[in-house]
């Protein structure tokens, strides 16, 4: 589940690049009781999130498990053109992490 | 961590994503550009003015009809999820911070706006009761804040 692809869109219109973007990810704030075993599922979220473009980070997203599970997010920047790759990076409590890319359309 | 950068560049070159997960599972490698450290002591505070110094050395807001909260509540089948837009024109932003009043540690993500960010974020919480989202927006002068009650009893929520 935690290598799957995040799903994200950058699109350019009037200078501002609008990103969405969908990471799976179970979010869990460590107080759900498991359907399955009735027992606490521990806490598995993740902490940060990165947006980078051109060499530069627009956004850092620091995270807790009050996040919804698949975590969206949407924002937007200026100073990108059409082609140019954005690229989102995650990293959880565990020390997993994903990174996707796309282009800016 | 004191990795040399260029064998840490070669090893990020070089790695499958399989093994840099191991790797960064095991705290052997971080990617390079998330050596932020996540802060821990503001995410676990139970008081908002906490959490606030923890976060951003400071807990003074002033109220600013600058910033705008939306708020939708949507029914889920685990609880209940809201998707929150915070919206500022304020100058100079640093970062934009959401708190939810009533969970027992508010802070719920804050959002560090880099060179040529639009004051604007939008992500979606988990949120069990009806109560007050806060917003607090850093900029270079000080901290400014909103507040907007969630109302769950209207959606099947709650």
């Amino acid at each position: 589940m935690l290598d799957k692809p995040i799903v994200m869109r950058a699109r350019l219109r009037d200078d501002v690049v609008s990103v969405k973007a969908l990471i799976t990810h179970p979010m869990e704030r460590g107080d759900r009781v498991s359907n399955d075993s009735g027992e606490i599922l521990p806490p598995h979220f993740i902490q940060e999130v990165i947006c980078e473009t051109g060499g530069r980070v627009v956004l850092t997203a620091l995270l807790s498990g009050e996040v919804a599970r698949d975590p969206f997010l949407a924002f937007s920047f200026r100073g990108a053109n059409k082609g140019d790759t954005v690229k989102i990076t995650w990293v959880d409590n565990r020390g997993n992490s994903g990174s996707s890319e796309t282009a800016v359309e | 961590m004191s990795v040399d950068p260029k064998r840490r560049f070669f090893l990020k070159g070089a790695l499958t994503t399989g093994a840099m997960t191991m790797l960064a599972g095991a705290g052997l490698l971080t990617p390079r550009s998330l050596l932020a450290v996540w802060p821990k002591e503001a995410f676990e505070a139970d008081a908002i003015p906490q959490a606030l110094t923890l976060l951003l050395g400071d807990s003074q807001t002033r109220e600013s009809g600058s910033i705008r909260i939306k708020l939708t509540p949507h029914a889920d089948s685990s609880g209940s999820e809201v998707s929150i837009m915070v919206k500022t024109d304020l100058p100079d932003v640093e970062s934009i911070s959401i708190l939810v009043a009533d969970s027992p540690t508010p802070l719920a993500a804050s959002f560090r706006l880099g060179a040529g960010m639009e004051g604007s974020i939008s992500t979606r919480l988990k949120i069990a009761k009806s109560g007050e989202i806060i917003a607090v927006v850093k900029t270079q002068q000080r901290l400014f804040s909103t507040r907007k009650s969630v109302d769950l009893t209207g959606c099947g929520c709650e």
